[in-house]
């Protein structure tokens, strides 16, 4: 606390001590204490207990008339000592140095009453539960959650092509009604309905998309007549056609849409997100600005406000004036930005680090709740709007949009009094990289237990820099006895780790799992060793080859491989560089030439000269500046960037086949349209598959039951289940559920470079069973040795680009790959 | 004593009992956890990586103390005589000690590539490319750049070394005939005896330093021939092999404190 008083020295400081000092930390403590009990107006009470009645009663009472006044002030102070950050100066970054960690650690929560007592837990804490929603029909799908004026929510849903309203009342209930404007022909020959909600003139309005063998229209609508009938809005940007060819018109389509107490019209185009433009109501255009298209903006009374393009902060623009009134400094992340604003100028801003609060003459930004301990931070959530209820302390409701299955939930925050401020139990995970299925367990398993707090310490987030320095930081911690309680060893020394005992025997968190049937066996049979688990990866992706039949059969070793494209006159894939190809056949073949730690030179020199005919036969460079740069970061990072290929190349181009990846259903449609197009085959990789978020447990982490039950916690369905895109799930459950779902609305076309469309819709029951069973196949692990890797790769490069003998190239990579295997 | 105190409370905590842990471990297993006797010295012993590395960093030392001590002493008994931009001339020896590393490290590169500017030089002149850096000429090419790099700061100990000498003893010398070669064995040398055994201490312990530019031209995996003890050191960290590297740094200081025994004893004789 001390430290981040210190980051807002001008504010506090310099007003309370004159002079840029900082407080200690137990000083620091002390006057938050003190703060907080006056507001709580219990100092009068610790000064009589400390002073045992030396400080004359009515002088106490007069300091606490002339010192509890501004009660308001106590409280913005008490929550300033507990949690600013400056969101302005990148506060991330400083909260970066001093936890050591991602950045992302609670910078402190409301501030809430302290007991006098040193070392007596602080308490208070907002806490969050899902809010109930009404209960609706099978199939019925959420168009949009607002709150009117009076403070209740609005559900709008739609189910078999009628519209529904269910409106919260104050006894928490829902009436539910078919709103008049939204049942009726206009609206009902719309495909699909948009950004509902209620503009600041009271009318609510909605986008609506229609869909022809023509042209694709959007329209504004808004209610008339109490909102029985509708009105369409005439807009004549929606009007001009953005693009026009001979079979196809498109016009502009809302992205989001805001209309002000004065009646203009805020929307941006879903073809120019970044330009959001503004309208009078009669259509005509009265000015544009530049904002971040990733951030929701806020339209309320005559006010707008939106993140700036490029990092330039949040801007206020005024609607009757039309300028920007003022820029607020604001550090964005990556997740979606959303804002509320009270009466009083208070803004609130809610992204991935929690609820931000700035009150209207301050200049210093407060984190009231911790993203990090609840569903802001997870990766298939984003916030869609916020809204704020007064009470003894504010309330906050965010509505979320999960990326996964695109429908809306409403989060409720609520300030409890009785919770600990910090939770009492702290873990920490570490990975080199973010790995998105962690860390939406973690805020999920943090929303469930209030006490405990997961600290994900990602190394290498977005920095750029030497892998191994990396590693060389968490073996210090290690050896410190300080390292993070679960590793997630993807890219890290595995073996290495087991070797030295680093990593805990955690069988006894999965042979349960396996024993009920949960993990699946083929899967995890891999990570057994000598009747122990060291290992278990979260997901997992399976390489495929993708081509014509003689193709996918000759997989088994690069000689057939090479002896099958002898036998063909077209090149045996899409071009790939040098580095990219040696990553992928060395993740594949390597155990051809390495086994047991010992190179076998007669082998090494036969896979080289394979590969150099593979490289020959599908004209692979050495400046191929994108696959190149993905091939380096799949060195560094293990299996992550292999088999890159994209199956469109094989629709595209005339060759015999395509490594590619398979990490969800998604992922196979393109494949499958491409198989039936051209009446190719695909087949796994000698049952290889590629792990991904490989979990370990610190043998000397410090509270290592509360690591496992956050291990045992990541296999479960509940994490299982979401698609985050990043690999099949290793539960057998959830991959069942998976493989199960149908979408028949999910269709995707793309055009390859040649300019050939190829399109597909989601797999039919049978393609997904197909693979599946392949699924249960798959039992190899890849596991590269990114060292070895890298040294083959760079003595093998002279020798396919021709500048060296295979000799040369072999006797070169021998001669260091013995030095690292002796070592 | 009392002025002692805070260099040896500071020794004390940040390089003795550090270094009395690191021996400890040498008798435990990785994590320092388990008693495991002398089994971590008989693996660093017979481990050929480490017998390389300790190979060629005697190899190095060997080679490289004597060479840059005989030419930055041939430079500065030129510099001493020179009469016109002495000073000049000093200052340019001193700027590879000013440049930094990475900077070097560019210039070897452009210099040693396999398509660099010497290889260049040599197919223009008809001549078959040289692997600077991937075969044994990587060697040469590090002893270039410790020369490079510390000539000049020896030039200056030694410049300091010969301006101690009386001039009347070279002028008493010549009185009795003696000629340039005799003053030099009879009284420079001689007289640059305390010199001597400073620079070679000085040198010794800077030729340590000469990792960091194997490093960066190389790597964690340069060419054998320069694979020194600070290579295996920084990938057994990697690797958490500390049940290697704390009895090879065990070993190492043994090595040196005899070493520099060595050095003591022979001034003790000098005196």
């Amino acid at each position: 606390m001390g430290v981040k008083e210190n980051q807002n020295c001008t504010t506090i400081t310099l007003r309370m001590k004159d002079g840029r000092r900082r407080w200690s930390n137990p000083g620091a403590n002390n006057m938050a204490k003190l703060l907080t009990s006056r507001e709580n107006k219990e100092l009068s009470d610790i000064i009589d207990k400390y002073t045992d009645g030396m400080i004359l009663a009515e002088p106490v009472q007069d300091f606490r008339v002339g010192f509890c006044m501004p009660v308001r002030f106590a409280s913005d102070l008490a929550l300033i000592m507990q949690g600013c950050t400056n969101k302005g100066r990148d506060a991330s970054k400083e909260n970066n140095d001093i936890t050591g960690g991602n950045g992302k650690q609670a910078s402190g929560d409301a501030a809430g009453k302290v007991s006098a007592k040193d070392g007596e837990q602080a308490m208070g804490r907002y806490i969050e539960s899902k809010a109930k929603l009404p209960e609706m029909s099978q199939g019925e799908i959420i168009l949009g959650i607002l709150m009117n004026p009076d403070g209740y929510f609005e559900v709008y849903t739609m189910h078999k092509g009628r519209y529904y309203c269910y409106r919260q009342n104050k006894d928490d209930l829902w009436e539910s009604n078919m709103p008049g404007w939204l049942n009726n022909d206009t609206v009902k020959k719309a495909d699909v309905i948009t950004n509902i909600q209620q503009g600041g003139d009271g009318n609510y309005y909605a986008c609506l998309e229609s869909y022809t063998n023509k042209e694709s229209r959007c329209r504004i609508v808004q209610s008339a007549d109490g909102g029985n009938t509708v009105q369409t809005v005439d807009m004549p940007y929606l009007n001009k056609a953005e693009s026009e060819t001979a079979e196809y018109t498109l016009y502009p389509r809302i992205q989001q849409m805001g209309v002000m107490e004065n009646g203009t019209y805020v929307f941006n185009d879903v073809g120019d997100p970044d330009i959001l433009m503004l309208y009078s109501p009669e259509g005509d255009k009265l000015d544009e600005l530049e904002i971040d298209y990733r951030q929701n903006f806020l339209v309320t009374g005559n006010k707008l406000i939106a993140a700036g393009k490029d990092d330039t902060g949040i801007l206020f623009y005024d609607g009757d004036s039309m300028t920007v009134e003022k820029t607020i400094a604001y550090t964005l992340d990556n997740r979606a930005l959303t804002f509320a604003l009270k009466e009083d100028h208070t803004l609130l801003v809610v992204d991935s680090d929690g609820i931000h609060r700035m009150s209207g003459d301050g200049t210093l930004w407060e984190i009231v709740v911790d993203g990090i301990l609840n569903s802001m931070s997870m990766p298939s959530l984003t916030p869609y709007s916020l809204y704020v209820t007064e009470g003894e302390h504010e309330e906050y409701h965010v509505v979320y949009k999960d990326a996964n299955e695109g429908t809306y939930s409403l989060m409720h925050y609520r300030f409890d009094k009785n919770v600990s401020s910090v939770p009492s139990r702290e873990i920490t995970v570490y990975s080199l990289r973010e790995n998105k299925t962690i860390r939406q367990a973690i805020a999920m398993y943090q929303a469930q237990n209030d006490d405990i707090k997961i600290n994900y310490v990602v190394a290498m987030e977005n920095a750029a820099g030497n892998v191994s320095d990396y590693i060389r930081a968490l073996n210090t911690e290690l050896l410190a006895g300080n390292g993070a309680d679960i590793l997630v060893l993807d890219g890290l020394p595995v073996d290495s780790y087991m070797e030295k005992a680093v990593l805990e025997d955690i069988s006894d968190i999965i042979c349960p799992l396996e024993d009920a049937g949960m993990l699946l066996p083929n899967i995890s049979e891999g990570y057994h060793t000598d009747n122990k688990i060291y290992m278990m990866p979260v997901r997992f992706t399976v390489p495929v080859i993708l081509g014509k039949a003689d193709a996918v059969k000759n997989v088994s070793s690069l000689d057939s491989i090479v002896n099958y494209m002898a036998r063909t006159d077209i090149p045996y894939s899409g071009s790939a560089s040098y580095r990219e190809l040696l990553l992928n056949y060395l993740a594949l073949y390597s155990d051809d030439f390495l086994q047991n730690r010992a190179i076998d030179r007669d082998k090494l020199t036969g896979f080289l000269k394979n590969i150099k005919e593979i490289a020959d036969n599908t004209q692979a460079s050495e400046h191929d500046e994108e696959k190149n740069r993905r091939s380096e970061l799949g060195s560094l990072f293990g299996n992550e960037d292999l088999f890159t290929e994209n199956a469109i190349t094989l629709y595209d181009e005339n060759v015999s086949s395509g490594l590619i990846k398979i990490a969800n259903i998604n992922d196979l449609i393109i494949p499958f349209a491409v198989i039936k197009n051209k009446g190719l085959s695909y087949n796994t990789l000698d049952g290889q598959f590629l792990p991904i978020g490989i979990i370990g447990l610190n043998s000397t982490g410090k509270d290592k039951e509360t690591a496992k039950a956050f291990i045992s916690y990541l296999f479960t369905g509940e994490v299982q289940d979401a698609n985050l895109y990043d690999g099949f799930p290793v539960n057998s459950s959830s991959i069942d559920k998976w493989f199960a779902q149908d979408n028949e609305d999910f269709y995707v076309a793309f055009s390859s470079q040649n300019g050939k469309m190829i399109s597909g819709g989601w797999p039919s029951r049978g393609e997904r069973k197909a693979f599946r069973d392949k699924i249960s196949n798959i039992r190899i692990p890849i596991e590269t040795d990114n060292v070895l890797n890298q040294m083959i790769i760079e003595g093998a490069l002279p020798y396919l680009l021709g500048n060296t003998d295979i000799d040369r190239a072999v006797a070169g990579i021998m001669e260091k790959a013995a030095l690292y295997l002796t070592e | 004593m009392l002025f002692l105190f805070p260099s040896l409370a500071g020794i004390t905590v940040f390089v003795l009992l550090p270094f009395m842990d690191v021996i400890r471990r040498s008798f435990c297993d990785a994590m320092g956890r388990k008693f495991v006797g002398m089994a971590n010295y008989k693996l660093v012993l017979n481990n050929k990586a480490f017998q390389l590395a300790a190979g060629n960093t005697a190899k190095f030392i060997i080679i490289c103390i004597p060479v840059l001590l005989l030419v930055s002493l041939g430079i500065s008994l030129l510099l001493k005589n020179q009469r016109s931009r002495k000073e000049f001339l000093k200052t340019s020896f001193l700027f590879p000690m000013a440049i930094p590393v990475a900077s070097v490290v560019l210039l070897w590169r452009l210099l040693f590539h396999w398509n660099g500017l010497i290889n260049g030089l040599l197919v223009r002149t008809g001549i078959e490319k040289i692997d600077f850096i991937n075969s044994n000429k990587a060697f040469i090419v590090l002893i270039i750049t410790y020369l490079w790099k510390n000539a000049g700061y020896n030039i200056i100990l030694w410049l300091t070394g010969l301006n101690g000498i009386p001039a009347s003893l070279y002028e008493a010398a010549a009185a009795d005939g003696a000629g340039k070669w005799a003053k030099f064995r009879y009284i420079t040398l001689p007289q640059l005896a305390p010199t001597t055994l400073a620079i070679t201490i000085l040198s010794f312990v800077n030729s340590f330093k000469v990792f960091r530019e194997a490093y960066l031209i190389s790597g964690d995996y340069p060419h054998e021939s320069i694979y020194m003890m600070q290579h295996l050191f920084n990938n057994w960290f990697l690797s958490l092999d500390m049940q290697k590297i704390t009895p090879a740094a065990v070993l190492c200081i043994i090595l040196f404190i005899m070493l520099i025994l060595l050095f003591m004893k022979l001034r003790k004789n000098e005196d």
